[in-house]
C-alpha cells in the first residue's frame, strides 16, 4: 500500500501547479455529476462541492507526504516532515462527516440563491485582466483603467468622477507606495521600451 | 506596583511625536473605515497592513491598534444612522440606535456610542494590564506538549463557538493548518508541497491569505448583492446631548464594560457575542425593559461599551497565550509575526518595550476614539455618502497594491485573488474565513511543538502531562458540547412541533364537534 501511494504521490508532485488546477476542476465536475443523480442533494450543491474540493487538495497533500524524505544517520531521532500534514488529513475525515450528516438528514440551509453573477464574472475578468497587464503597460495605467473600467461597470456615469478617482489614485500609490514605502511597482515592458 | 511601572514604561515609549501620530492616524483611519457598511475592522486592520512593512514594530502596532480601536467604535455608527451595522458586533446597537435616531434622537445615540466606547475601551486596557502579565508568565513554564494541546483548545474553542456551523468553521481551521504546511519543513529543512515553484520555498504568506479571505472575500460577496440603482446611502444630522445626560447610564457601561471584558478574555467567544450577551443582560435588568427595542438609551450603552470592552479582553490570550481571541487580533497577530516577532508569553522577555506600548496604545487610543469621535463624528457620518463603485473599485485596488507591497511579487498579487474567491465562496457557503487565518496563523507553532514534544517523550508526552491532558480533554469538550446542545435543541424543537400539531388537533376536534353542535 505504501509504496502504491508513494507512486501517486509522486505523479502528483511532479505535476504542474496549472494541472493541479486541471484536476481539481475534474475531480468537482464528476462530484457535481453524483449530486446531479442524487435530487435531494440539489439544494446543497455549492456546500458540497466547496467541501469536495477543500478534500481534494488534502487527498493531493496526503499522498505527496508518502514522497517526503525519512529523518536517518543524525537526524533519526526527529520526527518526520510528513506527520502534521497526515494528522490534518487524518482530522479532516471525521470532521467532513460531521458537515455532511446535516446535508443528508435535510437539516442544513440550503444554499443562496445566486445574486449578481454576471456582474460578478465581469468585475472578476476585468481585475484579472487588469492584474495580467501590469507586466506589459505597467501599475498605474493598468489600474487607472480598471478605476475606470469596474466604476463604469458599477454604474457611475460621472465624467468629473471618472477622470478624477483613477488620476488621485495614481498620484496615491505613487507617493505613498513607490516613494514613501520604497515599492517598486511594475512599470511595464511595453512603457519601458518606449522610455528606453 | 510593578505593572503601575510597566505601564509607566510603555507610556514612555509612547509619548513620543511618531508612536502618538500612528496611534492618531490608525484611529482616524479606523473610524473613517469602521464607518463605511463592508467594511469590518478586521478588514479595515487588514489594508492598513502593508503600510506597517517599513515602520518599526512599535509604530505598526500603534497604528493597527488604533485602527482596531477606532474601527470597533466606528462600526455602530452606520447601526445608528442607516440602520446598517457596520461590524456583526454592531447589530444589537441596531436595535436602539436606529429607533433614537429614527425619532430624531440620533445624537443622543451617537453621543451614547462614543462615550460607552469610551469607558469600555479603558475598562478592558485595565484588564489587559492587569491580567495579561500574570497569565503570560505562567504560560512561560509551559513545555512544547502543553504548548500544542493549548494551540488545540483555542483553535477548537475558536471554531466551535462559531455557532450553528461548527463543523464547517473546524474544516476551515483544518484548511489554514493544511495550508500553513507549504514550504520548507521547519526542522528537516526540505520543501513541502512547493510544486516546483521558487517563491513557495519560505510557505504561503499571511497577507494574501489575510487580504484575500477578508478584504476580497467580502468585497466579491457585496459585488454579487450589488444593484447599480442603490449608489449611495442616506443624510442624516445630529446634536449631541449634554455630559449629565451620559453620567445617568454609568452603571449600563460599566456592567456592560465587565461582560465585553470577560467575553473578550475567552479565546473565539468574540465581540458579537459579546454585545448580544451585554444587551440582553441590561435588557433583564433595567426598569426600561420594554423600551428595549424601541429606542432605549441603556442598549445602545450596554451594546457600545461591551463592544469596546471586548478589544482589551481579546489581547490577553494573544499577549499572555499566543492565541488570537477574535479575528481582528488574527490579523494583529499575523502583524508581529510578519515584523519577526512570536506573540505568546516570550513576546514579555523578548520586546517589553512593545509590550507595554501596546498597553498604553490601548489606553491612549481609547482617549483618542472619545476626542476625534466628538470632533468629529459629525463629519465620518459622511462617509456613508461615499459612492460604492467608487469605494469598491479602490478597496479593490488596495488589495491587490497591499500583496504586491510585501515581497513585489505578482504570485503574492494571483495567491491574493485566488484566496478572495475562496473567501467569497466560504461566504457565500456559511464557511466562516476568520479560522482560516488562525490555523494559518497557529500552523507554525502547532507543528514546531508537536514535533519537539514527540522528540522528546513520544506520544506519551500528551497524556502524562496533567495540564496537557486538561488542555486537549477541553478541546474534546468544546467540540463534543455543541454536538449534544444541538442535538437536545433538536428533541425540543420536534417535541415543541409535535405538542403544537397535538393542540391544533385538539382544537379542530373541538372546533368540528362544536360545529356539529352547532348544527344540530
Amino acid at each position: 500500500m505504501t509504496e502504491l501511494f508513494t507512486t501517486i504521490g509522486t505523479w502528483f508532485e511532479e505535476l504542474a501547479l496549472p494541472l493541479h488546477f486541471l484536476l481539481l476542476a475534474v475531480f468537482l465536475g464528476l462530484i457535481l455529476g453524483v449530486i446531479q443523480l442524487v435530487k435531494r442533494l440539489h439544494p446543497y450543491r455549492g456546500q458540497l462541492m466547496v467541501l469536495a474540493g477543500i478534500f481534494w487538495v488534502f487527498l493531493v497533500f496526503y499522498f505527496i507526504t508518502y514522497t517526503f524524505p525519512v529523518p536517518r544517520g543524525i537526524l533519526v531521532g526527529m520526527t518526520p516532515g510528513s506527520t502534521i500534514p497526515r494528522l490534518w488529513f487524518y482530522s479532516l475525515l471525521p470532521v467532513i462527516v460531521l458537515t455532511l450528516i446535516p446535508i443528508f438528514r435535510n437539516k442544513e440551509e440550503v444554499d443562496p440563491k445566486w445574486g449578481n453573477m454576471r456582474l460578478i464574472a465581469i468585475v472578476f475578468t476585468v481585475l484579472v485582466i487588469s492584474v495580467g497587464l501590469f507586466n506589459f503597460i505597467g501599475y498605474y495605467i493598468s489600474s487607472a483603467l480598471f478605476i475606470v473600467t469596474v466604476m463604469w461597470i458599477l454604474g457611475s456615469r460621472n465624467k468629473v468622477e471618472l477622470i478624477a478617482v483613477p488620476a488621485g489614485w495614481i498620484v496615491f500609490s505613487y507617493l505613498v507606495f513607490a516613494r514613501l514605502l520604497s515599492v517598486r511597482l511594475p512599470v511595464g515592458s511595453i512603457i519601458e521600451n518606449i522610455i528606453g | 506596583m510593578e505593572l503601575l511601572s510597566n505601564l509607566a514604561a510603555g507610556m514612555g515609549v509612547m509619548f513620543a511625536l511618531m508612536p502618538l501620530l500612528m496611534v492618531f492616524v490608525g484611529v482616524v483611519v479606523g473610524i473613517i473605515l469602521g464607518t463605511i457598511p463592508g467594511i469590518s475592522t478586521s478588514m479595515a486592520v487588514a489594508l492598513l497592513l502593508p503600510f506597517t512593512f517599513t515602520m518599526n514594530p512599535i509604530n505598526a502596532m500603534a497604528l493597527l491598534l488604533g485602527c482596531y480601536k477606532g474601527g470597533n467604535y466606528s462600526g455602530c455608527i452606520p447601526a445608528v444612522t442607516i440602520n446598517t451595522p457596520g461590524t456583526p458586533s454592531s447589530v444589537p446597537t441596531l436595535f436602539d440606535g436606529y429607533p433614537m435616531s429614527k425619532s430624531g434622537r440620533g445624537g443622543e445615540a451617537l453621543g451614547i456610542l462614543l462615550w460607552s466606547s469610551f469607558v469600555g475601551g479603558v475598562f478592558g486596557s485595565v484588564i489587559l494590564v492587569l491580567f495579561a502579565t500574570p497569565m503570560a508568565r505562567w504560560a512561560l513554564n509551559f513545555w512544547s506538549a502543553e504548548y500544542f494541546a493549548l494551540c488545540v483548545l483555542g483553535l477548537a474553542t475558536v471554531a466551535t463557538l462559531g455557532g450553528k456551523n461548527w463543523p464547517k468553521a473546524l474544516v476551515a481551521v483544518l484548511f489554514g493548518l493544511l495550508i500553513n504546511t507549504m514550504g520548507t519543513d521547519p526542522m528537516l529543512g526540505f520543501p513541502r508541497f512547493t510544486f516546483g515553484v521558487v517563491r513557495l520555498f519560505d510557505g504561503i504568506h499571511l497577507m494574501p491569505v489575510m487580504i484575500g479571505l477578508f478584504a476580497l472575500g467580502e468585497l466579491f460577496h457585496n459585488i454579487e448583492n450589488y444593484k447599480v440603482t442603490d449608489q449611495k446611502f442616506e443624510k442624516h444630522t445630529y446634536v449631541y446631548p449634554n455630559m449629565l445626560y451620559y453620567w445617568k447610564l454609568k452603571w449600563s457601561m460599566l456592567r456592560a464594560s465587565v461582560v465585553g471584558t470577560i467575553i473578550g478574555i475567552l479565546p473565539g467567544a468574540g465581540s458579537a457575542i459579546a454585545s448580544f450577551l451585554a444587551y440582553d443582560f441590561e435588557k433583564r435588568i433595567s426598569k426600561n425593559s420594554k423600551q428595549f427595542g424601541k429606542g432605549a438609551p441603556e442598549g445602545v450603552a450596554a451594546s457600545g461599551a461591551s463592544d469596546s470592552a471586548n478589544t482589551g479582553g481579546s489581547l490577553v490570550p494573544m499577549l499572555a497565550l499566543g492565541i488570537p481571541g477574535a479575528p481582528t487580533v488574527a490579523v494583529l497577530m499575523a502583524a508581529l509575526m510578519i515584523h519577526g516577532l512570536n506573540p505568546g508569553p516570550e513576546l514579555f522577555a523578548t520586546a517589553p518595550d512593545l509590550v507595554y506600548g501596546m498597553f498604553a496604545t490601548m489606553f491612549i487610543s481609547s482617549f483618542f476614539v472619545l476626542v476625534i469621535g466628538f470632533l468629529g463624528t459629525k463629519l465620518f457620518v459622511r462617509t456613508t455618502n461615499i459612492k460604492k463603485p467608487i469605494l469598491y473599485t479602490l478597496i479593490f485596488l488596495f488589495t491587490i497594491i497591499g500583496s504586491y507591497a510585501i515581497r513585489s511579487s505578482m504570485l503574492d498579487v494571483g495567491m491574493t485573488i485566488g484566496f478572495g474567491v475562496i473567501g467569497w465562496l466560504f461566504k457565500r457557503y456559511n464557511y466562516p474565513v476568520a479560522p482560516v487565518v488562525l490555523g494559518v496563523v497557529l500552523g507554525r507553532i502547532m507543528e514546531m511543538n508537536f514535533r519537539q514534544a514527540m522528540m522528546r517523550d513520544g506520544i506519551e508526552s500528551f497524556y502524562t502531562r496533567p495540564l496537557t491532558l486538561i488542555f486537549l480533554s477541553l478541546a474534546v469538550l468544546s467540540v463534543i458540547v455543541p454536538i449534544i446542545q444541538e442535538r437536545r435543541a433538536d428533541k425540543k424543537a420536534a417535541l415543541s412541533a409535535a405538542a403544537a400539531t397535538g393542540a391544533t388537533v385538539a382544537i379542530e376536534t373541538v372546533t368540528v364537534e362544536t360545529d356539529k353542535e352547532d348544527e344540530a
